[in-house]
């Protein structure tokens, strides 16, 4: 039934039911929605400094991987995107797949955290946990598996202690920040980081994400509302809907003089690239990277393009080096199926195979 | 207590919402006597089916969330809502047109409403504190705009420039708008921005340069800001004006959208590209970095007004608690480092024994 204005009234009708059927149906999910199943991987908490806390999760195989994993994940957002629900758990995964698994999670800084420098981060926080590890575990090394900014962590970590580290795989990881690719890394370069800095001294979460959703602001304002609007009826799409909700807006503040640093070093002077970088007293060599290296990216990554990712493989020593790539986007690295099925096993036995 | 409360009212509308979409549907779709002489396609009723229903149930819906504020899913689902339901009336009053010159009609009346549609679309990302600090403006800025209309412009050099852009962007001219509010901040930075410079003689000297601080930084957020907004609006509308002109092309061709899914699909799809286009360009960067930087500015000289006002009162102050943090922060760091040396030291006396 075509009015003549080319619409299709009946169609648009029934369109207009449909949605609404769904919409009085799904109030009733969405009231009742409960999103607590993220973050319960069994774990314990092994060693903490500060607002850093160390996890181990209990091994899920008999004899797991004999060199333990420890996970670095970013400052921005928190780490139990790795265990958002247990059927969409790249830990789960990687735990049933044998890994011994360690992970970071670095809490909420407050004000009083505001002069914490990458310095604390890298050479304190990290170091002390990699510490405790090989003291627990007697071991010498490690491996490292760095996610997002946790990555480009990892890899510094890496080239200033190759001694500690057995094999590193990054993850989704900014290294060249020298590219117009992503919207982040060219609005990055005009930001006046100082005075925000100043002006917050421990930068809030919201504000950041604010930035994050102008990156789209249609897809991640409003068709990612409709959708959800059109699939309320669903309870599990509710549910799973909801619990990235939480965790994409469960941002933590950032401590300003560690992102004073990485954006001027990184975003707007690329010094880790150039060799330039220094993390308090020491000096950040890409080329100290030596071991084996598994550097995995999203190819429809809009926060982190490849084009920031790639490069690490040219500026390391390591003569065994890998680069790997999904067809996904940022998030979806860990929370798709391609990932469940693709990245975890491929993960999982690329270390296993160099850790006996 | 207030979780009982909203559950019991969610029932007592949930029951009135069926009562209404049983009377909408009446109204929809049982002809009266009066409306069965009227066309069964072009009515209006049918067609308005859908947006009085949204209403309703969006009422109800939004009165019984209420309570989750503090998850920030439902506020921005019912943003992401609203913006969907005037792209709908939108897209109603669009369709409803045949000639070219109810399209210009029509462009006029909703050019003003789509920016505001635009707006709210692009408030929605801010954190609740920022986005009061930008409406508070924008609503400002047109009163600041009109008074300055009459009592500062005839002081600026570029007079008729700036009249004959401001009486361009009032036809609707966007660029023109644009123009405006860039000249304006030129020609402010130029003259009254000065102003505020002025060095300050005598006891209050301290308390009356920080006030022309804040007023000219003040002044200086808006001019951003309203830039910042009208390139934004600027690009609605332009977006908005290929929607119109492609839709007429595919009406002809057969190829438009039939539902108002599927236009709706067209029409988020088009902004988002035509948006990450501007934002991919040099100038927004920097535009962006400058609305930022003058909101860092203003906030800051807030804050020191806020501390001026606390200077007489028993409480620390954010300046106090700053040097309070630094001096923790390096006594913590002096107390791992020296935390370290002794176990290192136990471990090589514990060797050498």
């Amino acid at each position: 039934m075509y009015s003549p204005f080319g619409i299709d009234i009946e169609k648009s009708i029934e369109d207009s039911l449909d949605l609404q059927k769904k919409f009085v149906k799904g109030m009733e999910n969405l009231l009742d929605v409960e999103v607590t199943d993220s973050d319960i991987t069994p774990k314990d908490l092994v060693y903490s400094e500060d607002k850093m806390k160390l996890y181990h999760y209990k091994p899920l195989v008999k004899n797991p991987c004999k060199v333990p994993t420890l996970i670095v994940y970013a400052l921005v957002n928190r780490q139990y995107m790795m265990d958002i629900q247990q059927d969409r758990s790249v830990i789960k995964n990687l735990l049933e797949l044998g890994l011994d698994v360690y992970i970071m999670d670095w809490g909420y800084p407050t004000k009083e955290d505001m002069y914490l420098t990458m310095d604390d981060y890298i050479n304190g926080y990290m170091n002390n946990a990699v510490e405790y590890i090989r003291k627990a575990e007697k071991i010498d090394q490690l491996n490292l598996l760095g996610v997002c900014q946790g990555g480009t962590f990892s890899a510094i970590y890496s080239s200033i202690y190759p001694e500690k580290i057995k094999n590193l795989v990054t993850m989704v990881t900014p290294i060249d920040f020298d590219t117009d690719d992503g919207l982040l890394f060219k609005w990055g370069k005009h930001l006046n980081i100082d005075n925000m800095v100043d002006t917050y001294g421990v930068l809030p979460g919201a504000l950041m994400n604010s930035g994050y959703l102008l990156l789209k602001p249609f897809q991640l304002m409003l068709d990612k509302y409709v959708n959800l609007f059109e699939n309320m009826d669903q309870r599990e799409l509710v549910q799973n809907f909801m619990r990235m909700e939480k965790w994409i807006f469960d941002s933590p503040g950032q401590a300003g003089e560690t992102l004073r640093q990485f954006v001027k070093d990184l975003y707007q002077e690329n010094k880790l690239i150039k060799g330039t970088l220094e993390i308090g007293d020491k000096k950040v060599d890409l080329k100290n990277i030596n071991m084996p290296v598994l550097n995995i990216y999203a190819q429809y990554d809009h926060l982190v393009p490849p084009s920031a990712t790639i490069p690490l493989n040219d500026h390391i020593s390591s003569t065994d080096k890998e680069l790997c790539s999904f067809p996904v986007g940022h998030i979806g690295m860990y929370v798709s199926s391609k990932s469940q099925k693709q990245m975890s096993p491929k993960l999982a036995k690329w270390l296993m195979d160099r850790s006996k | 207590m207030c979780k009982q409360q909203s559950d019991n009212n969610f029932v007592d509308q949930y029951f009135e919402l069926q009562k209404k979409m049983f009377h909408t549907w009446q109204e929809s779709f049982i002809p009266t006597k009066k409306e069965k002489s009227s066309d069964p396609i072009t009515g209006q009723n049918p067609i308005d089916f859908f947006n009085q229903w949204v209403h309703t149930s969006y009422d109800a819906f939004s009165k019984n969330i209420n309570f989750m504020k503090e998850n920030a899913a439902p506020n921005n689902m019912l943003g992401a809502l609203e913006s969907y339901q005037n792209l709908y009336k939108f897209w109603n009053n669009f369709t409803s047109i045949n000639d070219k010159e109810q399209l210009e009609k029509f462009y006029s009346n909703w050019q003003k409403e789509y920016t505001k549609m635009i707006s709210n679309h692009f408030m929605n990302f801010l954190p609740d504190s920022a986005q009061s600090l930008l409406k508070d403006p924008i609503d400002l800025y047109q009163t600041y705009l009109n008074t300055s209309k009459n009592f500062y412009t005839p002081w600026i050099n570029s007079f008729n420039e700036s009249q004959s852009l401001l009486g361009k962007s009032c036809m609707g001219d966007t660029d023109a708008f644009l123009n405006y509010s860039k000249l304006w901040r030129k020609n402010y930075e130029k003259t009254f921005g000065r102003v505020f410079d002025i060095p300050a003689l005598g006891l209050g000297k301290e308390s009356f340069e920080n006030d022309l601080k804040r007023a000219d930084a003040f002044i200086t957020y808006m001019n951003t800001i309203n830039e910042f907004f009208a390139t934004i609006y600027k690009v609605g509308t332009e977006t908005m004006e290929n929607i119109m002109k492609e839709y007429q092309d595919m009406l002809k061709k057969g190829t438009q959208p039939k539902t108002f899914k599927e236009f709706y699909e067209y029409w988020w799809k088009e902004n988002e590209a035509a948006y990450i286009n501007l934002f991919k360009t040099d100038d927004f960067s920097k535009l962006l970095s400058q609305v930022v930087d003058a909101g860092l500015i203003l906030k800051q000289n807030m804050d020191k007004f806020f501390e001026e006002q606390l200077d007489f009162l028993p409480f620390p102050k954010m300046s106090d608690m700053k040097s309070l943090y630094k001096t923790v922060y390096d006594l913590k760091k002096q107390v791992k480092n020296l935390n370290k040396q002794i176990i290192n030291l136990n471990k090589n006396t514990n060797d050498m024994e």
